[in-house]
């Protein structure tokens, strides 16, 4: 490894122990590369501008942060609920099973699994504590699964994050995302049935007919939502930038004018927090840029991708040493550092080995989800519990067996890439 | 009163940053509106909603979001007494400090040096609609500054026991 790489990484750790934040971590390994290399410092003024300033599919970030938000502050997800009860509520286990149903919908309307578990799993959360007397740590532990299919089921935006570090389509990756997305929820409604069955978890209680139509009736108006944002996208009406800011234009109206509970304060807040997380999360997209330029410059991912060539890797054993790799580092390290900076640096080597990036983005993004779940350092479970009160090692007691049928899942979707590609290829992507 | 006073400029920051929000997404109606239903599509609309986004973005970075909103590795901070705590937050803010200082001259005439290019369809002169990137260079070495003044001060055992709130990382 060349040298100025090496004091990079060495920085990485040390700033990492210096508790700085993931953004102004990424800033400073990026001054101290340039340093090292002898560069000049303003590149990081043209790598995070510039770079920012041309892609305008980032501006698809804060309009489905947007459009998620409205969605949360209405009352869509208590809806969608009470629907998703009357359909699968009456089982064993019931309400675990509703929670993941209730996530499948929402992930169809919303990009991402930490703004699903705060919003929709809050209400999870509190109906299996109240309703069904589930343990503290296994409500916890459901809801934090089932938030994982956010960004699987389109639209997502770890998928459009990763449509511009690859070029792959936002179009085919949001059609490569369901099949996988709905497997997720099978795998995780199956694991409940049997911690039902074993622990003997509550029935729930069951709708009767002459109820039905009317509590469908109330979530139907929600539900066309995802025609909106995705027919809009695969229709080739809009391009993923305005669909979603349509699709925050169509949640508002529903909001304002058919449910009415977007007053004025709570509309503010609703663009104040969009303010905040659109922040966070545009600064940890931008800020990569440096470090990715420099480990494009030193020529990391390509000495990367000739070292597997040589190897003689299969396209299947790299991408089972890529995802097992990635197992492991997602227990320590955050997502966000996994997608943004060691995704780009394999790219070259999936591209040279033929590997359908499409399918390849798919596959990293269940995994990165699952490291956002897998303790000691998963961001979803330290959410959940800073909102719930539930403390991490509890949560951290239930979740592990959730993270067994993910991978499951995960491995499942390496072996056989027809699972993801086949929507896309239905819909005409040629992969 | 100067802690009343850094509350109402955080507090005037955090309404003028959700307003900002705001007017790129009627921003981006309005275009949309233009291209779908006049079929007169505003070539300049994109370019200002980007404009408004990186001042947005940098600004609300620099002036509103809090340290425990960031996503920060606390594997090691977590198992180490208030001392040691301390003495990790004041290294790391020292370090920050330091090397912004150190990149801020270079960074500020970088952006400077830009006036002479334009943006594609505003016009605009670039080095004014980069210099939010400056102002958020220049937030951080006085943010890392204001911490150790904090840190070397007789409340610095508050500086320590904030848990860090990652609910704002909706990267995934």
């Amino acid at each position: 490894m060349k040298d100025p790489v090496l004091w990079m990484c060495v920085a990485f750790v040390v700033f990492a122990m210096l508790r700085f934040s993931i953004a102004l971590m990424m800033f400073s390994c990026g001054l101290v590369y340039l340093w090292a290399s002898r560069q000049d410092i303003g590149l990081i003024v043209d790598q995070t501008l510039n770079s920012a300033f041309q892609l305008n599919v980032l501006l698809a970030v804060p309009m489905f942060i947007l459009a998620g938000n409205v969605m949360n502050a209405s009352t869509i997800s208590e809806r969608i609920w009470a629907a998703a009860d009357a359909v699968i509520g009456r089982t064993r286990a019931g309400l675990g099973h509703v929670t993941v149903l209730m996530n499948v919908v929402i992930s169809s309307m919303s990009g991402s699994a930490v703004s699903d578990a705060a919003g929709a799993g809050m209400v999870a959360i509190q109906m299996m504590r109240k309703v069904g007397n589930y343990p503290a740590g296994l409500a916890v532990a459901i809801t934090a699964a089932a938030s994982c299919l956010g960004p699987v089921i389109p639209p997502s935006i770890p998928m459009v994050i990763y449509a511009i570090l690859s070029g792959a389509s936002v179009g085919a990756l949001f059609l490569a995302g369901v099949i996988p997305g709905l497997l997720m929820a099978v795998s995780l409604s199956v694991l409940i049935a049997w911690i039902g069955w074993r622990r003997n978890l509550p029935y729930g209680k069951s709708v009767t007919w002459r109820e039905l139509p009317c509590v469908f009736a109330r979530a139907a108006i929600p539900m066309t939502l995802p025609v909106v944002l995705l027919g809009g996208i695969w229709g080739g009406v809009f391009t993923p930038t305005e669909a979603a800011a349509v699709a925050a234009f169509w949640a508002l109206l529903i909001g304002m004018f058919i449910y009415r509970n977007l007053g004025p304060k709570t509309l503010f807040a609703v663009f104040a927090v969009s303010a905040r997380q659109s922040t966070v999360v545009m600064m940890l997209i931008v800020s990569s840029f440096i470090v990715n330029f420099a480990l494009e410059r030193e020529g990391v991912a390509a000495g990367l991708a000739g070292w597997i060539e040589h190897l003689n890797l299969s396209p299947l054993g790299f991408q089972l040493v890529v995802n097992v790799a990635f197992l492991i580092l997602g227990t320590v390290l955050d997502g966000a550092v996994l997608l943004l900076v060691f995704v780009p640096v394999l790219l070259p080597a999936a591209k040279s080995l033929g590997i359908d990036l499409v399918h390849f983005g798919v596959v990293v993004i269940i995994n990165f989800m699952i490291a956002q779940i897998t303790p000691p350092y998963g961001l979803i479970l330290f959410v959940l519990s800073a909102l719930t009160g539930v403390p991490v090692r509890e949560i951290n007691r239930e979740i592990w067996q959730f993270c067994v049928p993910l991978t499951v899942v995960l491995f499942l979707l390496v072996l056989f890439p027809a699972i993801t590609l086949w929507l896309p290829w239905v819909f005409g992507y040629k992969g | 009163m100067l802690s009343r006073l850094a509350h109402l400029f955080t507090r005037t920051a955090e309404v003028l940053s959700t307003l900002a929000f705001a007017a790129m997404f009627v921003l981006f109606l309005a275009g949309i509106f233009a291209r779908y239903v006049l079929g007169k599509p505003l070539a300049w609309s994109d370019e200002l909603i980007m404009v408004i986004f990186l001042w947005v973005v940098f600004l609300t970075e620099a002036f509103v979001i809090t340290e425990r909103e960031q996503v920060t590795f606390d594997g090691l901070y977590d198992l180490v007494g208030e001392r040691a705590r301390r003495a990790i937050q004041a290294a790391g803010a020292l370090a920050i400090g330091v090397m912004f200082l150190v990149a801020l001259p270079t960074v500020f005439d970088f952006v400077t040096f830009l006036w002479r290019e334009r943006t594609n369809a505003l016009q605009w002169r670039l080095d004014v609609v980069y210099f939010c990137f400056v102002v958020y260079w220049a937030s951080v070495v006085v943010r890392a500054a204001f911490k150790l003044v904090r840190l070397a001060g007789p409340n610095w055992r508050n500086e320590v026991t904030v848990a860090s709130d990652g609910s704002a990382n909706v990267l995934g």
